[in-house]
């Protein structure tokens, strides 16, 4: 297996395709470790603190944090920032991969977009416990309205900031899903369990493998890197502009787009 | 059936109740065509079915989960015919506490006085207010006040405590025995008649004034230079050279307002105008005053007399008197001022805040030389404030203590909190018998006596006020008392046998006055209007000044090497009477920025050289612990502390808060000195306090801000000092259409030459606006609220700097850098050129903040409003009924700020529209300006060219805040001018 004239045999044991597949999808089917659940407790620890901070932010205000009258950003806007550049880094690892070809991505693709959502995912909540009056603050989404001419105001970089986010997020949740079908579609065939079955059957969308599933499986996920692509750069463009917008000194300056996509990236 | 609305589940049941019962009418049997029988007759259909199911479920809904809770409005049930609810009254009324003077007109809202306003028609204040005046109205609303009178700290009935004090009263007048009735200064001619009629009733009353900070001196000084114990009336309007020492006289001496609106008189530069007084300042710390000096010298408390003492001399030596005294050396060159001054005689002044009698006679020496008097000093209109006779109290306190004082009733005093020795009078206390207070509230004072006759607040109360001879006006209630209290001065009448109230008293007294005064016609039309204006003037007879007595001068001693104390009395806080006022304690000082405390004051080389900094702990004397705050300005070798602190029954926002420093009170040849007592400090080795100072918290970065010239430049070029505005002017340009204004486009000008900084602007602010209260700890954490704030800029020398006073406020930018980034369109921009925010649109996201170049945008950063963390007026039923209805008050998390007071313009603009005019010029006037001592601030419609604020925007002084960043604001300012040589 995998016998390359370079480097030699990659994967050992003398295992076959069908071999490598039931070694991944073990551990579903195993007893949970008990250095998952230690690791989980530690996690959910994190967890209920984060939730104790939100909670009392929300509660009491945002007067609980150090911001000021002048200050008036702080971590909150810092991490929103941040985390959008650590999406980046998994679509640009995962997608500009798959553009130029590069089979070794799929030893690290699925963690990448997988830490691009969830990282979107932190980085949209940041905004959102940011905002004085969170209770209020489905304002900032387009929708119809009994307010007449009130509607979100165009010209701030923050509206561009939730257009762009949201996008961002669809576009690699869509990406990341449709990667995910055909592994969905195996762990169905392999699992023994029923209720597995059953949910793996409905997320895999009636995967079965055949030449022409995987030719439009090809042809999707070219398709959805190559409109994902361009966003790695827009996307953090339009953060960098929540500050180059503005009058500031030392934020008013026109580097920051390419400044926040490449440091992004590195 | 008529449409029925229901506003909670319980009375929706009832409604469906009755209609099940058919308690209501019955149903009389009706066709309509084009109606189905089953839906006249109320049978349900499978529509009706699904409609009253929808319905029920939101119904329920609505009901358990958004409904607000019920406030109950009862409304009049006959509506008095002078008001009319959403309309406010304007009462005219005084204000005095025993130490400032105003005359006001009282803003009252379905019968609460909300606001307080100067009095246009007053020829002494002018429509002018200071800080103190401005936020008196929230004393009115004060938890500390007292709601019952109190016998032996227990409440009691106004009955029984009228009783045994008569009878007590009455048997000491009997046996002959001393009782002292002890007050701060009164000038209300009915008040002092009342009490002359209550010694007659009781023989044995003795009166005694006492003023916690004295002026004694300058009556005694003049008592022995003209025969007559008088402060006399000063004119710093008619003076073009005016020197003081240590006279802070636009800030706290004598007549701020009255003095504030002179100066600023005489130094009004518009189109033409080429000349302005000079200010001279000889001071020890940096008072309000020296820092809008155009020559200011730091000098120590021990140097005053020396340097009058010189400038005697050099005036006499050019003038060809004699004699002239021998002076001790001294380091100053006083050459510049006396060559002004002899160039000005008799419109020149010269003032000290000394309560030395030496120091007095010099100056009035100095004033008789250059012929002032009779020109800018007017000894015929005798000021009445400042009557307190130290040497009396004095004697009252050692009478006291040796047990000859049977009886003492005290009024407006607190002498357990101010008296310098406040253990011998505490101690004295104890050995008299009957002890009445007439305190307002608990204070330290009133916790000692037997009776506590509250005293209700002065807008619950009628008097009649003569701070300046000639000058009367007159105080009257703007509601009736909330309490179950009475004033001071129908207890005295109460207590002298009369039946009579003294509001009824107090008119008796006018129409005899009034009738002395050959007023004809119907006295009760004329009582009727003078109540209306609140003010009536006497005229007096315009006598040659008196002639001047010479006295001879001591030679003052030499100046001492060693530490030398000052005391002063806050801009904010006054000198203690106001210590429970949270929008007082929370006002940034003018000088030194800082809030809630008070604190040592050093000079910057006083500092370095004993390695002090700022927030170390002192210790003074050895016992009193302060924090240093090293002021530029401060005179070396002085430290300099402020009054009014450390009071420990204040009440719940001012007690313990600084220490008492009334104690280090000078007191020489028996009289109470503020200044000159040497001191010792040592350093608390590892201890800090935090101080909340306000000056960095809105940094502008450095950008050409504060703009000045001097008058010689002014003269020759009037846009000197503003050149940068023309550069501006030429080189921006946009992309962008202009905005254009059919009609009106509000504007605001404020000339920096006349504003004093005293920040009485800010209280306005606050009391219109409901601006709130957060605390020392959240100041520092910089979030103070305040719409207006006074920014203070320093320049030149680092130990004696000169400075700059800067009202900032939004300025209401054409382009306006905040409404473009709020992505909820919360911030906009108005037909009238209002940058305006909805408080019910922002979800706070605080872009505008960040955005803003002039950082006046406020977040509520916490629930300000009934929450026990911030427990100041907002936190108490009593303390909100001073909100004024017409602001809303801001939830937590929006960001507020100053909207030119859009309610106002709002007013005028309807009032114009019911009366089909046009909006006049200066009909609509805001807060900040309305009260402004100095009138520094203009307003109008930009739109028309001939209004007070266009034509100051056309001025060549004219310049915007920030202008290269193209926010085109509609507020200007005017550059500062300084009467200085280069």
């Amino acid at each position: 297996m995998y016998n390359t004239r370079v480097r030699g045999i990659l994967i050992k044991g003398n295992k076959s395709f069908s071999d490598v597949s039931r070694d991944i999808i073990k551990p579903m089917d195993d007893k949970t470790p008990l250095w998952w659940k230690i690791s989980a407790l530690f996690s959910m620890a994190a967890l209920i603190w984060g939730v104790w901070g939100f909670y009392n932010t929300i509660s009491t205000g945002i007067g609980t944090w150090g911001l000021n009258n002048n200050v008036a950003w702080g971590w909150a806007i810092i991490n929103f920032v941040w985390w959008i550049g650590i999406g980046h880094a998994g679509t640009a690892f995962s997608i500009f991969l798959l553009m130029v070809r590069q089979k070794w991505r799929t030893s690290i693709n699925r963690a990448a977009e997988a830490m691009t959502i969830f990282a979107v995912m932190a980085a949209g909540m940041f905004p959102m416990i940011h905002m004085g009056r969170i209770w209020n603050g489905f304002f900032i989404v387009p929708y119809w309205n009994t307010r007449g001419p009130l509607w979100y105001n165009f010209n701030s970089p923050l509206f561009w900031d939730v257009v762009a986010i949201s996008t961002y997020f669809m576009a690699s949740f869509v990406f990341w899903y449709i990667g995910m079908i055909p592994d969905f579609a195996t762990i169905r065939e392999r699992t023994t369990s029923a209720i597995k079955k059953k949910i793996y059957g409905a997320l895999s969308f009636g995967w079965i493998g055949n030449a022409r599933g995987w030719l439009r499986f090809e042809t999707a996920a070219l398709l959805l890197g190559g409109m994902a692509a361009p966003l790695v750069v827009s996307v953090h463009s339009i953060v960098s502009m929540d500050f180059s917008v503005s009058v500031v000194p030392g934020w008013h300056t026109t580097i920051f787009p390419p400044y926040f996509v490449v440091g992004a990236i590195f | 059936m008529e449409k029925k609305y229901w506003q909670s589940l319980e009375s929706y049941r009832e409604m469906q109740k009755e209609q099940l019962s058919g308690s209501t009418e019955p149903i009389a049997e009706f066709s309509i065509e084009g109606l189905d029988e089953s839906e006249i007759k109320g049978k349900s259909s499978r529509r009706d079915f699904l409609k009253m199911l929808g319905f029920s479920v939101s119904a329920v809904a609505l009901a358990s989960s958004c409904q607000t809770p019920i406030r109950k409005a009862i409304p009049l049930l006959n509506q008095p015919e002078d008001l009319i609810p959403g309309v406010p009254n304007f009462y005219a009324s005084t204000f005095f506490d025993g130490t400032d003077y105003c005359s006001i007109l009282v803003k009252t809202r379905e019968n609460r006085p909300i606001k307080i306003e100067g009095n246009e028609l007053s020829p002494l204040t002018k429509r002018g207010t200071i800080a103190r005046v401005q936020a008196s109205v929230l004393n009115l609303y004060d938890d500390a006040r007292l709601r019952n009178p109190y016998k032996n700290g227990n409440e009691a009935e106004w009955e029984t405590i009228d009783k045994e004090i008569i009878q007590q009263l009455g048997g000491m007048a009997q046996e002959g025995k001393q009782v002292v009735l002890l007050t701060s200064t009164i000038i209300s001619p009915t008040t002092r008649k009342l009490i002359s009629r209550f010694q007659e009733v009781y023989p044995n009353v003795s009166w005694v004034t006492y003023d916690e900070v004295s002026a004694s001196a300058i009556r005694k000084a003049n008592s022995l230079n003209f025969n007559r114990d008088i402060i006399p009336f000063y004119r710093f309007d008619k003076a073009k050279i005016i020197v003081g020492f240590n006279a802070d006289f636009l800030g706290n001496w004598l007549l701020p307002v009255t003095f504030s609106k002179q100066f600023s008189s005489g130094r009004k530069l518009f189109k033409g105008d080429h000349e302005m007084s000079r200010l001279y300042m000889f001071e020890s710390a940096m008072s309000l005053t020296g820092s809008n000096a155009d020559y200011r010298t730091a000098i120590k408390p021990s140097e005053e007399e020396l340097l009058l003492m010189s400038l005697y001399n050099e005036i006499a030596k050019a003038m060809g008197e004699s004699p002239t005294y021998e002076v001790p050396k001294h380091g100053f060159d006083i050459g510049k001022a006396a060559k002004d001054l002899l160039n000005n005689q008799g419109s020149s002044l010269v003032v000290s805040g000394s309560n030395s009698t030496n120091t007095q006679l010099i100056v009035n020496a100095i004033n008789q030389l250059l012929g002032n008097y009779g020109n800018t000093i007017d000894l015929n209109r005798p000021v009445f404030l400042k009557q307190g006779d130290e040497e009396r109290m004095q004697k009252l306190v050692a009478d006291m203590n040796g047990d000859q004082i049977d009886g003492l009733l005290m009024y407006n005093v607190n002498p357990a909190y101010n008296y310098p020795d406040a253990a011998a009078f505490t101690n004295g206390l104890e050995k008299v018998s009957l002890k009445v207070s007439f305190a307002e509230t608990m204070d330290e004072t009133a916790l000692l006596c037997d009776y506590v006759c509250t005293a209700s607040n002065y807008l619950e109360s009628w008097d009649d006020a003569e701070a300046v001879k000639g000058y009367l006006s007159i105080t009257q209630p703007a509601l009736r008392p909330i309490f179950n209290t009475r004033q001071f001065q129908d207890s005295l009448l109460k207590w002298s046998g009369s039946k009579q109230k003294y509001s009824s008293y107090l008119e008796d007294n006018w129409k005899e006055l009034l009738a002395a005064n050959a007023e004809t016609g119907n006295l009760n039309k004329r009582w009727a209007r003078i109540k209306q204006d609140g003010i009536y003037n006497i005229g007096i007879e315009e006598n040659e000044p008196p002639a001047f007595i010479s006295k001879g001068l001591k030679t003052p001693a030499a100046n001492r090497p060693g530490l030398e104390l000052v005391l002063y009395e806050k801009i904010s806080i006054g000198s203690g009477k106001y210590t429970n006022n949270p929008w007082l304690l929370e006002m940034p000082d003018p000088i030194t920025t800082a809030t809630w405390d008070n604190y040592a004051c050093i000079s910057p080389r006083f500092a370095a050289e004993h390695d002090l900094h700022h927030e170390d702990v002192v210790k003074i004397n050895g016992q009193l612990e302060l924090p240093v705050l090293v002021q530029p300005g401060q005179a070396y070798g002085t430290v300099c502390i402020a009054l009014g602190y450390g009071r420990t029954a204040a009440g719940k926002a001012g007690n313990n808060i600084g220490k008492n420093v009334f104690g280090l009170m000078n007191v020489k040849n028996s009289q109470f000195q503020l200044s000159g007592q040497e001191i010792s400090i040592e350093k608390v080795g590892g201890k800090t306090y935090p101080l909340a100072l306000t000056q960095m918290h809105h940094t502008m970065e450095g950008r050409p801000i504060a703009r000045e010239t001097t008058l010689k430049d002014y003269i020759k070029n009037p846009s000197s000092g503003n050149e940068k505005e023309r550069f501006n002017e030429e080189n921006n340009s946009t992309l962008y259409q202009k905005v254009n204004y059919d009609g009106i486009q509000w504007g605001m000008t404020i000339d920096l030459t006349s504003c004093t900084g005293c920040a009485n602007c800010v209280i306005a602010c606050q009391a219109e606006n409901n601006v709130v209260v957060i605390g020392k700890e959240q100041v520092r954490n910089r979030r103070i609220m305040h719409w207006m704030r006074i920014d203070r800029y320093y320049s030149e020398d680092f130990e004696n700097p000169e400075v700059f006073h800067m009202p900032t406020l939004c300025q209401h930018c054409d382009n306006a850098p905040c409404e473009n980034v709020c992505p909820v369109a919360a911030v906009t921009h108005s037909t009238e050129g209002l940058n305006q925010t909805a408080y019910n649109r922002c979800i706070g996201t605080r872009y505008c903040i960040n955005n803003c170049p002039y950082k006046v945008r406020r977040f509520n950063w916490f629930s300000y409003v009934n929450n026990d963390e911030f427990d100041y007026n907002l936190n108490s039923d009593l303390g909100k009924l001073v909100l004024n209805p017409d602001v809303i008050v801001r939830q937590r998390g929006v960001v507020e700020k100053c909207t030119l007071c859009v309610q106002r313009l709002q007013e005028k603009k309807l009032t114009a529209k019911a009366e089909n005019r046009p909006l006049r010029d200066n009909e609509v006037i805001v807060a900040c300006q309305q009260s402004c001592p100095t009138d520094a601030i203009s307003f109008g419609n930009l739109k028309n060219k001939n209004s007070e604020v266009s034509q100051q925007q056309q001025e060549e002084r004219s310049y915007h805040l920030l202008g290269h960043l193209h926010t085109l604001p509609s507020t200007t300012y005017l550059t500062k001018v300084r009467n200085k040589e280069s």
